[in-house]
């Protein structure tokens, strides 16, 4: 079965792949997948839900959202004090 | 013919419209559920600090996704059971996970048992005829109310009318 997650979720899944792929050769990237949302969520960034169809998703939790937009006007703030 | 007002109170979570079991592969740590029951604890703090009187759906929402799921998972009954192990609570006869999870999660000063029990019907109602698709809040609006939404559930299960007829 097809892990779905949303996109914001997807993105930091990706860049989580990425980094450990390499370590892992002999693994599926599923497997790494499941390991790497199963990390996310015991650390509460990422968590289960239902989607329109009734169907299990995976989504960035409200604590990761926050995290990112503070990061996200952290960054803003800097790039302006560049200017 | 089957009584269904008197099959336990669990009945409805194996007997839900979610007849297929939609597992994936991802085990559901001890962590992982710590973390969901923080989130519906944070929930519960903002709908207090928030003087909204819709304010209370954030939590009831909160609660919902996470029941939800777990009878989408099909775990709904041991994974209750193991949210009160882990919030340290005694179990009661009869509760089902939607009670469980508010008695974990909300101030016990604030949420009396029949608060929680008619949240509870609120919440399983939704559960049985709220479209996937429609948000918590409107379908429980759209039925008339908190109130009247755990009175339809107590109609429906047959409740409402053996207590008329205790009286």
């Amino acid at each position: 079965m097809k892990l779905r997650m949303d996109r914001t979720l997807r993105f930091w899944v990706d860049v989580a792949y990425d980094d450990i792929r390499s370590e892992h050769p002999n693994r599926t990237k599923r497997q790494l997948i499941a390991r790497i949302l199963r990390e996310f969520e015991g650390c509460g960034d990422a968590m289960r839900c239902l989607n329109a169809n009734g169907t299990i998703t995976w989504k960035a939790s409200p604590q990761c959202l926050e995290r990112l937009a503070d990061a996200e006007r952290d960054a803003e703030d800097e790039l302006k004090d560049c200017f | 013919m089957i009584n269904y007002a008197d099959m336990p109170s669990y009945f409805w979570l194996v007997s839900s419209r979610l007849k297929k079991p939609v597992q994936d592969d991802v085990p559901y740590t001890t962590q992982a559920l710590r973390q969901d029951l923080l989130r519906v604890r944070t929930a519960w703090d903002d709908c207090q600090s928030n003087r909204d009187r819709d304010a209370i759906y954030t939590y009831l929402t909160a609660v919902f996704g996470l029941v939800a799921w777990w009878v989408a998972d099909n775990c709904a009954v041991e994974r209750a059971r193991k949210a009160l192990r882990l919030s340290a609570l005694r179990p009661f006869d009869h509760e089902e996970p939607f009670a469980v999870i508010i008695r974990g999660t909300s101030d016990p000063a604030k949420v009396d048992k029949r608060t929680r029990s008619k949240w509870s019907r609120v919440l399983r109602y939704a559960l049985q005829y709220k479209d996937h698709s429609e948000p918590l809040d409107q379908f429980i609006k759209r039925k008339g109310g908190i109130n009247r939404c755990g009175e339809r559930f107590s109609d429906r299960s047959g409740r409402h009318r053996r207590m008329n007829t205790c009286f």
